[in-house]
């Protein structure tokens, strides 16, 4: 009964006038800052941190959490309707998403990763709410060697991605991992293949390498074809989902949801890898893997859950343990701390209002962000019918604005143009860009994890093998290259007998 | 046709001379200040050295009466900011906040940096400073400073500890303890506070060197305990943990919150913007923040700051020259 009472505690601070405000105002700002390329949570929330100094501290985590899980509502929105990820989460969303849009399938597309979006965001609250203690510190158990593995497992799932030729997307993954490699390591302190240049000390960030080879090298692409999008119009046809698309959507909105939760708590884990995660499972266990990226909505779906999934469960070991586990939660952490409140494991029982409140207001906020994106559907969608010659230079300004504003750093101007004319060639030779944008991603993550793991083990790799989480990963891994190299053996002797 | 060149002509002269006119007036008048000045961070916003210097600042504009911008310059551990204001121009409007971190003191006796610390800069104010500091978890069998360096004589290379990033001021409080207790430690980078502190919870180390702010709130929730800090003297805000020096050994590494000017600024200006974040600093609101951040108030005005730097530029030299510390190739 405690958890009732306290439950009920956190809904009363919830729905307080002020606070159900500030939730409205986040929810509102991480929609928007989810819709605008290059600007994602993390930067939005820097942002808005100073404004927090002025109010309590209950409301400015009620909103800069709203901000962080409502960006990922929004972030889809421009994956699917333009092939742009408004979040790095989104990445994924565009090979199905965009697709489907293609398909006059825009608005269904939109409205199940809303709902989806729900589903997972709530099913994440529940979760943090029943067992955030125990689960933070289970998720301390896992290391860098176990994280590594996990990444080695995200890595292989990079090659499923592509839905053209393997080799071209492997390619581009290897590119992804080797420019993932510029900037200072990690280990020694070294600047690597910086050229002197101090702006790639901190290496090549993946937004504008995302906004490049998305963004940008999308608006040159449609520069060159004239209006024929008469394909869209059909889109008005269903705004919503149909039956079967929710008949379809269930499962993977459920595995994400787990999945997203899973990798949300883990130390490192980001709702980026989720994504990825979750939509590569989808495609494993789909019984028709090869409508994905011509537009299945169980590649919309899934993802665009985990993602959500992953912001409620980072609020794990921050709430529970006072460590955070990512960028976004340590400016959290920045907010509790400003405001004289002391994080810890002692933060539940000193702060249950703090601790309470958060969670009801993230009941709240989820059903908020429903009520908020449904209707929206029907007005983004309207967005394509803009006539081009309008459309692709405001997006080029959304692109270049969003890049600029992160780190008010030319250079990274210069960066995204340079990658945006890399991604129109290369889409042009029909490479795809999300392997790459992956690997980018995975790679710097990877490498810290396995040299830590090391380091650890005092050069020893065993410590893959002996300990049980990190060795069950390295197992699924092997199981799936086993798998495709025998399948492909299979094919290609069939093949040759069907010739002969 | 004609009329309307005329007009254009006209309207560019009086324009410029009025252009001119002003541009001599400024440099005519010191009253400064007379527009924003801008206050560059070399570190993200949210971050620690943000939330510290973003209320000074609002605090300081108050008594400067022109308002101070922080502008974020993240990029090379705050190198990349450090440069750009070594290289601004020295009149007050462009000011550089976090001055006195590893990358001004520390980094340059070890790496090529783009700015030299003493001869680019003039220092405003210090402020207050944090120490690094070695911790275990609290059902570690190590309960002092003594019983660690004991277990780590006997076992070479077996204590492993998690660390913010290499040569990074934290990480080399470590290194140079190591060389003075004559003992060898596995230092695991781990590219953050949070993570560094994840790492010791989850005991997949058995210690790690921290910011001490950082680490603080744990000490507090009983999870952590502080063998020793690297204060030169206790400070009343890390209660109840000792320091490196009264154990004996001379570690006095610490990362500074100032502020300094570009070379060349004028003396009245400085004199104007120390005044004014001295104000600031001094705000009960502010010494607040000071407490919450975990921060050891440090005040120094301009010619004591000066002196302090210098000094302790000195002493890091000296330091990484005696012990051999080296960023490994």
């Amino acid at each position: 009964m405690d958890l009732l009472t306290n439950v009920l505690q956190g809904f009363s601070v919830a729905l307080d006038s002020t606070n159900l405000l500030y939730c409205f105002l986040g929810v509102l700002a991480g929609t928007l800052i989810g819709v605008l390329p290059g600007l994602g949570p993390l930067a939005a929330i820097a942002f808005l941190l100073p404004i927090t100094f002025y109010i309590p501290v209950v409301p400015s985590l009620i909103m800069l959490a709203g901000i962080y899980y409502g960006a990922m509502y929004g972030g889809s929105t421009t994956s699917i309707l333009v092939n742009i990820p408004g979040e790095a989460a989104s990445v994924v969303t565009c090979l199905d998403g965009y697709q489907m849009a293609l398909q006059g399938r825009a608005g269904p597309a939109l409205g199940i990763s809303a709902i989806g979006s729900f589903v997972a965001g709530t099913f994440g609250v529940v979760i943090l709410m029943l067992l955030a203690p125990p689960l933070a510190r289970f998720a301390l158990k896992f290391g860098p060697a176990e994280f590594s593995s996990l990444l080695v497992l995200a890595l292989i799932i990079v090659a499923y991605i592509g839905s053209g030729e393997p080799v071209k997307a492997m390619m581009m993954g290897a590119l992804g991992l080797a420019l993932s490699m510029i900037g200072t390591d990690q280990i020694s302190g070294n600047p690597r293949f910086t050229f002197g240049i101090w702006e790639l000390v901190d290496g090549v960030g993946v937004v504008p390498v995302a906004i490049g080879v998305f963004g940008i090298s999308e608006v040159f692409l449609n520069v060159e074809v004239i209006q024929q999008r008469q394909l869209i119009k059909t889109t008005f046809k269903g705004v919503f989902p149909s039956i079967q698309d929710y008949r379809d959507s269930a499962l993977p909105i459920l595995r994400g949801s787990l999945l997203g939760f899973f990798v949300g708590i883990l130390p490192g884990g980001s709702h980026i890898i989720s994504s990825f995660l979750s939509y590569g499972v989808e495609k494993k266990v789909s019984k028709h893997p090869e409508k994905f990226g011509h537009g299945a909505i169980e590649g919309v779906a899934g993802p665009e859950s985990a993602n959500n999934a992953a912001t409620s469960a980072a609020f794990v070991p921050l709430l529970s343990l006072g460590v955070p586990n990512n960028a976004v939660m340590a400016l959290m952490l920045g907010a509790i701390i400003i405001h004289g409140v002391v994080p810890g494991p002692r933060l539940i029982s000193d702060q249950p209002q703090l601790f309470w409140g958060v969670i009801g207001s993230m009941y709240v906020g989820n059903a908020m962000l429903l009520a908020l994106n449904l209707p929206l559907v029907g007005l983004w969608v309207q967005v394509l019918r803009v006539p081009y010659r309008i459309l692709l230079p405001m997006i080029l300004i959304f692109c270049l604005v969003g890049v600029y504003s992160i780190n008010a750093s030319l250079f990274e101007m210069l960066l995204v143009i340079i990658f945006g004319l890399f991604g129109y060639i290369m889409r042009k030779l029909n490479y795809e860009m999300a392997p790459l944008i992956m690997s980018v991603i995975i790679g710097p993550m990877l490498e810290t994890a396995f040299r830590q793991s090391l380091l650890l083990s005092r050069g020893s790799f065993s410590i893959f093998i002996t300990r049980p989480i990190s060795a069950f990963f390295l197992v699924i891994s092997v199981v799936l290259l086993a798998q495709t190299a025998v399948s492909f053996v299979v094919k290609r002797i069939a093949i040759t007998k069907r010739q002969k | 046709m004609t009329f309307k060149t005329k007009t254009i002509c006209f309207i560019i002269l009086i324009v410029g001379i009025t252009l001119c006119g002003g541009i001599r007036l400024t440099l005519a008048t010191p009253d400064y200040p007379e527009k924003p000045v801008n206050a560059i961070i070399g570190y993200a916003a949210g971050g620690a050295p943000d939330l510290f210097f973003r209320p000074l600042a609002d605090l300081a504009q108050k008594h400067l009466g022109v308002p101070v911008v922080i502008l974020n310059k993240p990029g090379g551990g705050g190198i990349s900011a450090t440069q750009e204001v070594a290289k601004a121009k020295p009149d007050g409007y462009t000011i550089l906040m976090n001055f006195g971190g590893g990358e001004h003191l520390l980094y340059p006796h070890l790496e090529k940096v783009p700015f030299d610390t003493l001869k680019d800069f003039e220092p405003v104010i210090m402020l207050s400073y944090y120490p690094s500091g070695l911790f275990v978890r609290e059902d570690s069998p190590w309960k002092t400073l003594e019983e660690f360096t004991d277990y780590a004589k006997k076992n070479p290379g077996a204590v492993r500890y998690s660390h913010p990033g290499t040569a990074s001021m934290v990480h080399l409080t470590a290194v140079a303890f190591e060389k003075m207790a004559g003992i060898s430690l596995q230092g695991i980078p781990t590219g953050g506070g949070s993570p560094a502190m994840n790492m010791l919870l989850g005991r997949h180390v058995e210690a790690a060197q921290l910011g001490v702010p950082v680490a603080w709130p744990q000490v507090q929730g009983g999870q952590v305990r502080c063998l020793a800090y690297s204060l030169p003297k206790r400070s009343e805000i890390y209660s109840g943990a000792p320091t490196y020096a009264e154990k004996g050994y001379d570690i006095r590494f610490a990362v500074n919150q100032g502020i300094a000017a570009p070379q060349g600024t004028p003396k009245e200006v400085i004199k104007k913007l120390h005044d004014a974040f001295t104000l600031a600093y001094k705000d009960k609101g502010f010494q607040g923040t000071l407490v919450k951040m975990g921060f050891s108030p440090n005040y120094l005005n301009t010619e004591e700051s000066t002196k302090y730097i210098k000094e302790m530029y000195q002493y890091y030299g000296d330091i990484t020259k005696k012990l051999g510390i080296t960023i490994k190739q």
